[in-house]
């Protein structure tokens, strides 16, 4: 599974994302690769499911929209975890 | 024996991709890495670096004829503040390892003055590499124009100096952001002064019950998230208004059989493709970086809030943030009016990161402490200062003075130019210069 993590430059919100992700990922057992890119490029890379916050949510290309998580913000660990949950159960069926 | 020395000093360890892959591998190997992920981070960091230097050659390559054209016909040195190019330019110069060495020992005593200052509010961690690398690049480019300084003094200064910025200012920004951020993030982005101004201002100007967030924006201003779209804008109209302002023969001689007006249009699209390339070289070189530092300071000061860069608080006030970047345009617009009006020997042109990133974050302060005429006010007082400081901090830039690009964010005005001046001021005093 791959994941992808998305802000406005890719460096730093993203970054700080892509490191919670792998935290709980890793808690919760699951194997997957948690990459970064901004906004501008998203739509030139694949991913299973893309992480972004509400703020860009609008930037998103419309057909990976049913596979994109939305949050409030990158570093709330436990919103992060609740989406995670919900995100891996989904891709499992 | 000296031999093997001068092979480590002068063959290893002053060739900055080897300092670098050296760096790189001891963080990996102190996060206990596998071997598998230690020469994927390895190969990865030396890629990125040489993928930055690539970025700064196309910057230089649309950029520097143009700016050369500006200066010889109309006198005026141009300047665009953008802070990854300016950052690309000085990595591409033999300041490749002072500048690296500075962030790493920066880090360093900031953990140590971290852990040793008493007071909460202090107890935040710097976590955003990008910012800190321009900060130590931008201290190495400017502390040997004001106080002649070089070799191992010019590091220790640099890296004590980064340290304090880090370490006071998210403090600031902490106790502003407590009623809205909680206790859970702080700023890190240069920005944490300016986020103090735009309080004053916003509780001056304006009340906090007139929230931004009533209001309704026009939805087709999402596009200006995407960086790659507003640089490419923006840039093809400041090279298209170089080009009416110098004059079609002028540009005739380097567009050569290509029509003028298409060939600056396509310099604008150079300039982005250039920044584009050389932020995916950025985020290579830092990606085994930001685990290291965050992974140290899990271990060394738990508990401690991060500081993390601007777009991690704009969705606690989307509008706020929307002002704050469309009234910064305004005050980037008016200083290079004005600037051209009093004829001055700078023209410093708007900068795309102290409108979007520096006006997002300050409108978002804005608003917070007054409400929707908070947010307008501040980011234009902001954006004003930041580009009329250029003028000033451009001078100052050693090696990348002359380039066209330099550092842009209100912090460098704020903080840096009163210190570099008073620096500048004590240094025959000290008998430095």
């Amino acid at each position: 599974m791959k994941i992808l993590c998305i802000c406005g430059m890719g460096l730093g919100s993203s970054l700080i994302a892509k490191m919670n992700i792998d935290d709980i990922l890793r808690e919760m057992g699951v194997r997957a690769t948690v990459e970064t890119c901004d906004v501008g490029s998203v739509n030139s890379e694949r991913a299973d499911i893309y992480v972004t916050t509400r703020e860009l949510a609008a930037n998103m290309p419309k057909e990976h929209l049913e596979k994109t998580v939305i949050l409030t913000n990158f570093f709330k660990k436990d919103e992060i975890r609740r989406a995670m949950e919900q995100v891996v159960a989904q891709y499992k069926k | 024996m000296n031999d093997l020395l001068n092979f480590i000093i002068f063959q290893l360890l002053d060739k900055a991709p080897v300092f670098l892959a050296i760096v790189a591998f001891v963080g990996l190997w102190l996060q206990k890495k596998t071997w598998g992920e230690i020469v994927d981070g390895v190969i990865k960091t030396v890629i990125g670096l040489l993928i930055i230097i690539i970025g700064a050659g196309t910057l230089l390559g649309s950029l520097g004829p143009i700016m050369t054209v500006l200066n010889s016909s109309l006198g005026v040195k141009g300047v665009v503040p953008a802070n990854e190019a300016a950052f690309a330019i000085a990595m591409a110069t033999p300041l490749t390892n002072n500048i690296t060495m500075t962030f790493l020992a920066g880090f360093i005593i900031h953990l140590f003055m971290v852990m040793s200052l008493p007071w909460k509010i202090f107890k935040n961690v710097y976590l955003t590499a990008h910012m800190m690398l321009f900060l130590a690049t931008f201290l190495n480019l400017t502390l040997p124009v004001v106080l002649g300084l070089g070799g191992t003094p010019l590091i220790v200064v640099s890296s004590i100096l980064c340290a304090l910025y880090w370490t006071l200012t998210p403090g600031i920004t902490r106790v502003l952001g407590k009623s809205f951020l909680g206790d859970d993030l702080t700023l890190g982005h240069h920005q944490q002064a300016g986020a103090f101004l735009a309080s004053r201002i916003g509780l001056w100007v304006g009340n906090k019950e007139q929230d931004a967030e009533e209001m309704e924006l026009p939805r087709a201003l999402a596009i200006f998230r995407d960086n790659t779209i507003s640089m490419t804008i923006l840039m093809s109209i400041i090279f298209l208004g170089i080009g009416l302002a110098v004059g079609q023969p002028a540009i005739a001689k380097l567009s050569m059989k290509d029509n003028w007006i298409i060939w600056l249009v396509l310099r604008g699209f150079q300039f982005t493709a250039g920044i584009v390339v050389l932020l995916s070289g950025v985020r290579m070189f830092i990606a085994s970086i930001v685990p290291a530092f965050k992974g140290i300071s899990d271990k060394l000061i738990p508990g401690a809030v991060p500081a993390l860069d601007s777009p991690a608080i704009y969705p606690y006030s989307p509008v706020g943030a929307m002002l704050g970047f469309i009234s910064s345009v305004v005050a980037a617009i008016l200083v290079m009016i004005l600037l051209m009006v009093i004829s001055s020997p700078i023209i410093v042109f708007p900068s795309p990161i102290i409108m979007f990133f520096d006006g997002c974050a300050i409108g978002v302060f804005g608003n917070k402490f007054g409400g929707w005429k908070g947010a307008v006010a501040a980011g234009f007082v902001s954006s004003f200062l930041a580009h009329l400081g250029c003028v000033f901090l451009y001078p100052l830039m050693g090696p990348v003075y002359g380039s066209g690009l330099m550092f842009s964010n209100i912090d460098f005005t704020l903080i840096w130019l009163p210190v570099l001046y008073l620096l500048k001021w004590v240094a025959p005093l000290l008998g430095l210069i």
